[in-house]
This record gives C-alpha cells, structure tokens and sequence, in this order.
C-alpha cells in the first residue's frame, strides 16, 4: 500500500492533482456549509448548469483558459439567477420552476454551440472534469481564487450565519440580505469554476454539499460545519487521488461517489445511535 | 435621558400589498418603560405593523421614528422576535449561541467577542432564567423556553424597543405566567415592549396600553378605557 502511495505521488501530474484536490476539496466542503445552512442546495445546482454554457460562450469568444471560463460562467448564472428571479416576479409562476426551465435551456444551448464550434473541445472534460490534467497555471488559479472566496466567507460569518438562520431577523438587525445574497452566490460562482477540474458541472454540486452535510449529522454550530465540512471535504478528495490512481477509476466520479457514500453510511450510524439513545431513555 | 424621554413614534404609516391595503393611517406615539399590546382579529395587520416599525416592510407613506429620527438610523435600538412558526427550529444552534448573535448588531463584523459581550450575555441568559439551558439544542427546548431564549437574544442587543409577534401563543399556562411576569420585569426596567397579542382577558394584567387595529387604529389608550365592548365588537365583527 505504502509503496502504491510513493509510486502515485513520483508523477508530478498526479502531485498537482493531490495539492488542487485538497484546495478544492476544502474549498468547497468550507464554502458548502452556507449553502447546506441557507437550505439552497437546489438553487446552487441549477446554477451549477449554468457553468456549462458559460464555459461554452467564452469558447466561442476567446477561447477556453479558466479565466474566460469564469467570466462566462458568471455571465450566465448572473442571466439565469437574476432572470429567474424576475421573470417569476412577472409572470407569478413559481421561482423554481423558472429556474428549472431556465437552466435547462441555457445547459442544452450550451451544449449545441460547444459542438457547433470549430475547435476541438473535450465536452466530457468540463461535464465530469479531469483532475489528472491540472496545470500550474490551474492550481494558482484555484489557489488565488479560492484564497479571495474564503477570505470573504471568514469575514462575513457573522453576517452569513445570521442570514442563513433568517433573513427576516437578518434585515431587523441592520443587514442588507439582497446584497449579501447577490455576493454570496456570486462566491459560490467561483468556488464551483475551482471545482471544474475536479469533478465537472455535473458533479459539482455533490463536492460542494456532501461534505457538510456529512459534519452536520454530528455537530451543532455553523463553524463547526464551516471548518469541518472544509477539512472532511480536502481529506477525502485527497484520498480520492490516490484511490483512483490504485484501482484505476475516473477520479472526479469517485470523489463524488466517496462522499455521498460516507454520508449515507454517516445517516445510518447516526440513526441507529439516537434510536439506541430513545430505547435506553425509555427504559430508564 | 430617562425612560419617558426615549419615544417611538409612529406617523400617518400606510402599507399596501399590491393593491391590497394591509394599513391606512396609522399614527401613535408611545414611551419606553410601558407595554403595548396589539390586538386585532386575524389579518388585521398587528405583524404588518411590527415589521413596518423594524424596517422589513416598506411603508408606502408615513414614517417611523425614534426619538425624532428615523428607525433606520437607530437599528440596534429596535429588537424584534418574529412568529415561533417563522424559525427554522432546526438550525444546529445552542441556546448560548442563539443569545451571542444578539451581539453581531452591536459588533459588526469585525469586532472581536470581549468579556464585556459575554458579561452581556450572561446577563440576558440569567434575565430570562434560562442560563442553565446555556448548551442545550434549540430544537430541545419547549415552547416557552424558545420564546425566553429569543427575548435573551433580544436583550443581549441591548435594546429599548421589544418587537414581540405573539409572545405567548401556544404557550401552557404556567409558561404563560412565567414569561408575563418577565416581561413585566422589562417593563420595570424602562423597555417598552410593542405585542402582537390575542387573549383579551390576560391583557390587563401584562400590558398598559392597547391598541385596537383593523388595518386602521380603531382605538388606543390605557387598557380599561379601550377594551370596552363596543370596541371590541367593532374589531371582531
């Protein structure tokens, strides 16, 4: 095992991978706890959708590098987001399905420009991403950026953790929520593009709730799930590297696929314990 | 400034849901160290009044004022505690931490937590009897031990203006008793407390004032004078 570990870690890719992984990993597990603790996990995976046809339009501006990758991907969660939310405003019909319809029909406009267009793009590279392929210039993507994203969070926790508890009582103590929203998901723009490489459009979503979701089953504060969610999240996607290097799986599927079976195994063991807990409190 | 001096005014207010008028020129003025109760048949406005006085509905005309100025400028003065049925019981938060965010208002984001804030703390956890319930899950407590916890939480703001939505709705008897007498005890201290309230025959014994609404001020004053029957039926009818 030891000397699998060494064989892994001697190929310079695979130690790119093992330094993006932890950052992403963190990253997103630190960052997935608001969103986890704001109940806006679905939200966050339409716009995760929206990444795609982002990607797809800065391809055909100027090309795909992860800069132009971020500009359009904020582009068009920025249309879709602020769209969703007026067009429902407008027509009274539910928010979520307009997101729905919206986001569908940006991912499938998507995905027709990226094959209309001349160039050679590997479409299943943005949409289940390929960590292995990391570059320099990837990991101090991700490093600057993924510093500036939780430099954010850590100094608005106070008034994240309040807004995510009520937005009601988030306004009444002298907090501007729409700003603070519109911030927020536009971190969370940022924080899925760093994850691109890992795990894909597709995939994103999981990396970014899992984690937290998985310490929230056994802690009560919101740091605790920040923190944790952060370190259980850069663990696993780490271990994921060299899982998927031993037994030769894709590895953004794995870390996905990693997380959301240590949380059911995590559901399970927390239900059997407090059911175990009830028993004994009515024997007593 | 004493107690008298610090006055919450309320000015021609007026607020509309698109084209539903939820509150029409509603005006009083009313100084801390007293209790007010609101008291009205179901959408009648008493939440919509609340709300407008903290700033979480726009009012279309009219304005809201603490000691002459603006509520807006004086946010921290003003607590509010919306409907039990409004907050998310399961948010992983123990007692004490719920009380510290009462802080953040006074704190802003970059403050650290002193000594002084947990002195606060303490103080308004010991104020509403509930320092020994300090780690338990907010989700574990019973329905007046939430509502202490948040005027806890309230407190901890230090504020002069109490916002309540219901305070002792779906509360048992002894709970109801235990947090009356509470909030009398604020009232003592010079707060003035502002009530969503719908149990006539327990208001005199919480409250100094009463103001009758049917999304206008039908009547106001001191309890006895304002809930005559023919007030009251010309709210519940």
């Amino acid at each position: 095992m030891i000397a699998d570990i060494v064989d892994v870690l001697s190929y310079s890719f695979n130690q790119r991978a093992l330094l993006a992984a932890a950052m992403i990993g963190f990253l997103n597990g630190f960052f997935g706890a608001y969103i986890v603790l704001r109940k806006a996990s679905l939200f966050a995976g339409a716009l995760s959708h929206t990444l795609f046809p982002g990607i797809a339009l800065a391809a055909l501006i100027s090309g795909i590098n992860p800069l132009s990758a971020l500009i359009g991907s904020v582009f068009t969660a920025l249309v879709v987001g602020v769209g969703a939310q007026r067009l429902s405003r407008l027509t009274r019909v539910d928010i979520n399905t307009v997101l729905a319809i919206l986001w569908t029909t940006a991912f499938a406009g998507g995905l027709l420009l990226l094959k209309s267009l001349n160039q050679y793009v590997n479409i299943e590279h943005y949409l289940f991403g390929d960590i292995l392929s990391v570059s320099n210039f990837d990991i101090w993507f991700i490093l600057i950026v993924g510093y500036l994203a939780a430099s954010i969070i850590i100094l608005l926790q106070r008034k994240i953790i309040i807004m995510a508890f009520s937005t009601d009582g988030a306004t009444a103590q002298g907090i501007d929520v729409r700003t603070l929203d519109y911030l927020m998901a536009g971190v969370l723009v940022i924080v899925m593009i760093t994850s691109l490489q890992a795990v894909g459009t597709i995939l994103t979503l999981g990396l970014l709730v899992a984690p937290s979701a998985i310490i929230s089953l056994f802690v009560n504060s919101p740091r605790r799930m920040l923190w944790g969610g952060g370190v259980l999240g850069g663990v696993l996607a780490s271990a994921c590297i060299f899982l998927s290097n031993i037994f030769n799986i894709q590895t953004g599927a794995l870390i996905v696929l990693l997380l959301g079976g240590v949380f059911l195994g995590a559901a399970l063991f927390k239900t059997a314990f407090t059911l175990r807990d009830h028993t004994k409190q009515c024997e007593t | 400034m004493n107690h008298a001096e610090h006055k919450l005014t309320v000015k021609n207010v007026h607020v509309h849901y698109g084209a539903v008028c939820a509150l029409r020129d509603i005006s009083f003025e009313i100084s801390c160290g007293s209790a007010l109760a609101l008291i009205g048949a179901n959408g009648s406005g008493k939440s919509t009044l609340l709300k407008t006085i903290i700033g979480l509905v726009t009012a279309q005309q009219g304005e809201v004022l603490w000691c002459g100025n603006r509520v807006t400028r004086h946010r921290y003065e003003i607590a509010y505690l919306p409907q039990k049925e409004d907050i998310d019981w399961n948010f992983p938060l123990s007692v004490r931490a719920l009380v510290e965010m009462g802080r953040y208002s006074r704190l802003g984001s970059f403050k650290p937590f002193a000594a002084h804030d947990h002195a606060i703390v303490d103080q308004a956890l010991e104020e509403m009897q509930v320092t020994q319930l300090g780690k338990r899950q907010i989700n574990s407590l019973s329905g007046g031990q939430q509502q202490r916890v948040f005027i806890a939480r309230a407190l901890a703001q230090e504020p002069h203006v109490l916002l309540l939505d219901e305070p002792l709705n779906g509360l048992d008897r002894p709970s109801r008793e235990t947090l009356a007498g509470l909030m009398r005890n604020l009232v003592s201290k010079g707060k003035l407390i502002i009530a969503a309230h719908h149990d006539i025959a327990e208001t005199a014994g919480i409250f100094d004032s009463v103001l009758l609404l049917k999304r206008h001020v039908v009547a106001y004053g001191a309890v006895a004078e304002v809930l005559t029957p023919e007030n009251l039926t010309r709210v519940f009818s």
